[in-house]
């Protein structure tokens, strides 16, 4: 049914650049100070689990996205609400991760610039993208990944030339002991950012080969969060678990220091354009996971219009669900991410697979 | 799908159009080169910027009449932004942080304290956290006004002498950090204008120089220290890259000095706790080159490097011991930030015992420095 | 604007063949046999054409015939020679008592003689070049192809000028420039076919291809694409790529022009067609990808390492010629943060007097420098050298002088205008300096931002572009390890092993080995 597909290295991309996304330039496990690349480590083996959960649920409804599968697993009548609130999870995201790029614009280089305008100019970018599906998507992703990690791995190497830089800064290892960094590891850690690739059950249907799901799946949580963990090792090495707890963009303010041979300095611009890739990979995948939701549930023939729709939505709800950044903030570590993402992303999927086992066993698949 | 297009198309040229909320061109701001701070009337701030002129700094255009590149402006307030304000209220062009690299405070100012100065300096997007902060005796102002001889504007002067080794370094992000991190307090250089030349009579004019350093307990400033007790705290503080240490040789053994560049030097903080008594030791490696040599000895020959040696290790443990007395009895300040080692090492006993009043157990500390140098080569000659 | 242009979906539909459509001419009606109706016939239909000249002679008192022909595109000489002398001066004995058709067909000393019974076929070889000789009591004409016309000579391409490699290029005649192919590649694999298109022209039109390398999907959408051509007439072969490209609102060139016969079989050998076209020195190749219009055909006569090199700074300058004025707009209006100190001073300075906004200042520059390079190709060449200097030096110096523009800006200017000619095709050079105006809006509106969403802009609708279903960027997206050989790095011919992926599927392997035999 499905004409348009995504190769399994271009889903990788997209999928790891999604991970990143975001919590690259927030910094993870702020709290968690010195402690913050084991409590990264940690969500991400966590994970692990969840990917598992995930494409066991993809193998044994091949070639169904998961507003295809609920039906066959929950009953129509119940699907229903579940499908919606799946899709309100995805639009929401996005809308949250549109945020945080106008934030960090708005903050850093554009202060008198309307949000909306920042938010509203990067949808256009995403609507005009989505148009062309999962194809244009993927191919995007080929082409700004390497760029991404490049830029990522140019300002690490840059960092080790900050006179600040010291690996002393990550000591001591579990200072206050091991149970406060697990309760704050669980479930914030696996929700954020790995548990959200649950958005990757929508695209599963388009991949060429189905049989290297659980693959790419894995190397996705692998490969960015082990990423984020080195990253979190360079922050806290430059900027020290103080002031990485303190900053609300620690990747750029780590680059602000860097500082070589007084010449090759204020690499600002390059966090940036991170920030606009990353968020380009998590609206995109967000929005698109949306977008097929929406219009398999309502059994749509295209989903350009659907997508139209959500571009409209995403902006304002963007700024509407907050008020102020530290509303954002909090609400989203505080409410949205232990609670909400633990049902959607943890507890349900774990229950849909044990439902979808038991039809199995019985039978009725 | 058309008449959407052309929507979107709309929407897009309207974005374009009627743009341009940031767009500040270059020759309508006003390049701050340095901030000073000074305390006045008792609470009220003054802020005082450097501001370049650029039409006095770029390639003389049409004659080229040489002039003050730089202009001083300065307003109170009750706060950095409030002076901000006022000043912006006098000056035809948008005030611009973010290329000010010198951040100068009063010690007036700093004895108050200068937390909400580093949340102004930090918080806001334009200063940039890697300038440079510095403190003075007298009003900053005054050095803010002194006319540069090197660079274009006195600021780039500040900047270029900061940076050199011969001081610390410490940028308004690493201030931060240190207010910030339990068990190690703040200090910053101090900066003061000194004469060009000395002992002459030629009082030709005054020239900008790192004087030692201010010393903080949290956010207040609690004293100063001279130029050698800060390369006594640069030793400590694992900071020591360049410099040149002078021995006196007794005089049974012709008399006279031996001077030598230090090559590498290494501090270690090792703190240990022993029956539940918690110890601190300053280990110190460092590796020399004879660049002068005075006195009679002949230097060819390992017993009297040896000696030599010695007399270097002596002469670091007695500077040292000096600085970390002066830190303990007269600042009880710990900006050394042996707290900081001891929580790395022992985080449970730090948490439990020591953070609290880590005040009265840094002022007790028994500290021991323990000492080692090596002379490596003795120069060209024999 | 292109870029909400949905991809127009491939079909092959078979139109029928406008050739036929010619509902003027008396179509496909047979030649009657006797001479006068067949002669005033035709007659009449050139009856204002100045050019149509038509001799009646006597072959034999029995056999009256006519000779014609239009004047200027056949070889009068060669015509005397080959027809009419030995029509008129042959033995007797030579032409049995009834004779048949091709008894005086074999008369004729030319080379290449044809028979065609309509007068369709009449006509056309008349339009063509050739000559018709009607003969009394024959329902059968004869054709002489002896055209000669006055023509260029082979020179060396004007737009594609190269240091190393062959120095001809193509020239408007069609057949010369088949020659020129077919001298490099000397086997019966490589195909012509011939077309016609347009009602009133009735050009020639070639597509030219290697039969077992070429992909037949795409050759046939070619076919297709070109039968569908409807138009009055085509000029040159910029008509037809107007007709066949896949997207014709993109800024982005979909059809390589080259004039290089090299370039071409060079393509060829790839598996792309060619298309040439008559009374045009522009060969179209199809499909295309982005990586080869910023391949210059010097960079396979050259040594890899240098071609390497040469490639990054092309691809370097692709950004400068892009970006250069966007970022100097964002930094000096925006994020004034990013210059170094000194740095800052001496533009500052410079702007000190400047009375417009860093945006008009560019966008004037721009628009200036791009008027000067479009005088300068307008006026003959000797004053046209003239005016870049007098533009480029008098003009700019005095803007500066007289505070205008600031020195900066001109030099940023300078700059992107040389970084514009550094791309080996034509048309993409348009296609980057129409972008740097989008850019340029872009930066002046939301800085850093808007530079970023510009390029994400054009890489989307760059993904999203097809050359005849072959994707515009690839083989980067998506992407094939093997292709990116000859994309940024070019390896030595002999590691170059496989043809691209896209266009070479039926015939990969290219080398046997991927290292030299000795």
């Amino acid at each position: 049914m499905n004409k348009e597909k995504i190769g399994g290295l271009q889903l990788f991309y997209l999928m790891a650049g999604y991970v990143l996304g975001t919590a690259i330039i927030l910094g993870l496990g702020l709290d968690s100070k010195q402690d913050a690349w084991i409590f990264i480590t940690i969500g991400m083996l966590s994970s692990l689990i969840l990917m598992a959960v995930y494409t066991q649920l993809a193998s044994y409804y091949p070639g169904d996205s998961l507003v295809q599968m609920l039906p066959k697993i929950i009953g129509k009548y119940l699907s229903y609400p579940v499908i919606v609130l799946y899709i309100l999870h995805f639009t929401y995201s996005a809308a949250r991760a549109g945020r945080e790029l106008g934030d960090l614009i708005v903050t850093t280089i554009l202060s008198e610039t309307p949000i909306i305008v920042v938010i509203g100019s990067f949808m256009l970018l995403i609507i005009y993208c989505l148009r062309g599906g999962v194809e244009t998507l993927g191919r995007m992703a080929e082409i700004i990944f390497p760029v991404y990690i490049f830029s990522l791995i140019l300002i690490w190497v840059l960092l080790f030339s900050v006179d600040q830089f010291d690996i002393k800064n990550l000591t001591p290892i579990l200072g206050r002991g091991v149970k406060p960094l697990l309760k704050q590891t669980f479930p914030v850690a696996v929700n954020f950012p790995f548990g959200e690739t649950i958005v990757i059950m929508m695209l599963f249907p388009f991949l060429k080969k189905q049989q290297y799901a659980r693959r790419i799946g894995m190397s996705i949580l692998l490969v960015g969060g082990i990423l984020l963990t080195i990253n979190s090792i360079m922050m806290i090495s430059v900027l020290g678990p103080e002031i990485y707890s303190h900053d609300i963009f620690t990747l750029l303010s780590a680059t602000q220091m860097v500082s070589v041979a007084d010449f090759l300095e204020r690499f600002d611009a390059l966090v940036i354009l991170m920030m606009v890739a990353g968020v380009f990979f998590k609206v995109g995948a967000f929005l698109f996971g949306a977008a097929v939701g929406i219009s398999q549930l309502f059994k749509l023939k295209q989903t350009r219009s659907v997508l139209l729709g959500l571009g409209s939505i995403v902006p304002p709800l963007s700024l509407i669900t907050a008020s102020s950044y530290v509303e954002h903030l909090e609400f989203g570590f505080k409410v949205y991410v232990p609670y909400v993402h633990t049902l959607l992303q943890i507890i349900m999927p774990i229950l849909f697979l044990g439902i979808a086992f038991i039809r199995k066993k019985m039978g009725h698949i | 799908m058309r008449v959407i297009r052309k929507l979107s198309l709309l929407v897009m040229s309207v974005i374009l159009l009627t743009g341009c909320w940031n767009r500040v061109e270059i020759n309508d701001i006003a390049i701050v080169t340095a901030i000073g701070l000074d305390l006045v009337k008792g609470d009220e701030i003054r802020l005082s910027l450097q501001v370049a002129l650029p039409s006095k700094l770029g390639p003389a255009v049409g004659g080229g009449t040489v002039g003050k590149s730089t202009i001083v402006i300065s307003e109170t307030g009750r706060t950095v932004s409030e002076a901000y304000r006022n000043i912006q209220g006098k000056l035809p062009r948008r005030i611009f942080f973010s290329q000010s690299r010198v951040l100068l405070v009063s010690e007036d100012l700093a004895k108050k304290g200068v937390s909400h100065i580093i949340d102004f300096h930090t918080r806001y997007a334009e200063p940039r956290i890697n300038s440079f902060i510095m403190f003075t005796k007298g009003r900053a102002s005054e050095i803010l006004k002194s006319m540069p001889r090197f660079e274009s504007a006195s600021a780039e002067e500040m900047k270029e002498l900061a940076k050199q080794d011969l001081g610390m370094k410490i940028y308004v992000r690493d201030f931060l950090n240190m207010l910030l991190t339990d068990g190690l307090e703040p200090f910053a250089p101090q900066f003061s204008l000194k004469p060009l030349e000395v002992k002459t009579k030629d009082k030709s004019g005054e020239i900008q120089a790192l004087n030692g350093i201010a010393v903080f307990k949290k956010d207040k400033l609690a004293g100063w220290m001279t130029p050698v007790e800060t390369r006594g705290l640069l030793w400590i503080r694992n900071e020591m890259k360049a410099g040149i240490i002078t021995v006196d040789v007794p005089k049974e053994k012709g008399g006279g000095y031996v001077s030598m560049e230090i090559v590498r030097a290494e501090a270690k903080l090792v703190p240990a706790i022993k029956h539940g008594n918690l110890r601190m030791t300053v280990k110190i490696t460092s590796e020399y080159s004879v660049i002068e040599n005075d006195s009679k000895l002949e230097l060819f020959e390992t017993k009297i490097i040896e000696d030599l040696q010695e007399k270097v290790e002596n002469e670091i443990k007695d500077r040292l011991q000096l600085v970390v007395n002066k830190a303990q009895n007269d600042f009880r300040s710990d900006i050394f930030g042996f707290g900081q080692a001891v929580y790395r090492k022992y985080p449970k006993q730090w948490n439990t015992r020591y953070k609290k009043n880590w005040e009265q157990e840094f002022a007790q500390l028994d500290v021991s420095i323990d000492s080692k140098a090596f002379i490596r080569r003795i120069g060209l000659i024999k | 604007m292109s870029l909400f242009r949905k991809t127009t979906k491939l079909s092959s539909k078979k139109q029928k063949s406008q050739q036929n459509e010619n509902q003027n001419q008396p179509e496909s009606v047979l030649l009657s046999g006797r001479l006068q109706d067949d002669f005033q016939q035709i007659k009449q239909l050139f009856e204002a054409a100045g050019d149509f000249v038509y001799r009646e002679i006597e072959i034999t008192p029995k056999y009256p015939a006519v000779i014609l022909y239009l004047n200027g595109i056949i070889n009068v000489e060669r015509m005397e020679l080959h027809v009419i002398q030995p029509l008129l001066k042959h033995e007797a004995g030579l032409l049995p008592p009834y004779p048949t058709i091709d008894h005086f067909k074999a008369l004729l000393s030319a080379a290449r003689v044809t028979l065609g019974e309509t007068f369709q076929e009449a006509i056309d070889h008349i339009l063509s070049g050739s000559t018709v000789l009607l003969i009394n009591g024959f329902q059968k004409a004869i054709f002489i192809s002896e055209q000669a016309w006055e023509q260029r000579s082979i020179e060396e391409p004007a737009s594609e000028a190269t240091v190393l490699g062959p120095r001809e290029g193509f020239t408007e005649n069609v057949t010369t420039n088949i020659s020129m192919i077919r001298r490099r590649l000397k086997t019966s694999k490589l195909k012509f076919e011939m077309m016609k298109v347009g009602k009133l022209s009735n050009t020639g039109v070639v597509i030219t291809y290697l039969e077992g390398i070429a992909e037949p999907s795409i050759l046939e959408e070619v076919r297709s694409r070109i039968e569908r051509i409807e138009i009055d007439a085509i000029e040159d072969s910029g008509y037809i790529l107007e007709f066949i490209e896949d997207q014709p609102f993109s800024v982005f060139p979909q059809i390589l022009q080259t004039e290089r016969p090299d370039r071409v079989v060079g393509n060829l050998l790839e598996g792309r067609i060619a298309i040439i076209v008559d009374n045009s020195p522009f060969a179209l190749i199809v499909p295309v990808t982005f990586f080869q219009m910023m391949n210059s055909p010097e960079d396979y006569f050259g040594r890899f390492i240098m071609t390497t090199f040469i490639r990054f700074i092309r691809y370097l300058f692709l950004i400068v010629a892009l970006l250069f004025p966007s970022i100097y707009i964002a930094v000096t209006t925006f994020h004034h943060e990013l210059l170094p100190t000194n740095l800052i001073f001496s533009v500052a300075a410079s702007r000190e007097k400047v009375p417009f906004p860093a945006v008009i200042e560019a966008l004037l520059m721009e628009i200036t420098f791009e008027a000067l390079r479009e005088a300068g190709l307008r006026l003959p060449r000797p004053i046209g050298s003239t005016v870049s200097i007098v533009g480029a030096l008098v003009v700019g110096q005095a803007a500066v002088e007289a505070g205008i523009v600031s020195a900066p800006l001109v030099i940023v200017v300078a700059t992107t205008g040389i970084a514009s000619f550094m791309f080996p095709s034509y048309p993409l050079t348009g296609a980057i300096r129409l972008l740097r105006f989008f850019m340029i809006f872009l930066a002046a509106t939301l800085g850093f931002y808007g530079i970023f969403l510009g390029v994400f802009f054009i890489l989307v609708h760059l993904v999203q572009l097809r050359s005849f279903g072959v994707p515009y960027l690839a083989p980067l997206a998506p992407f094939h390890f093997n292709n990116v050989k000859d994309l940024l790095i070019r390896v030595p011919w002999w590691m170059m092993n496989e043809r691209p992926q896209e266009t070479g599927k039926t015939n990969l392997k290219r080398l046997r080995y991927r290292r030299r035999k000795y």
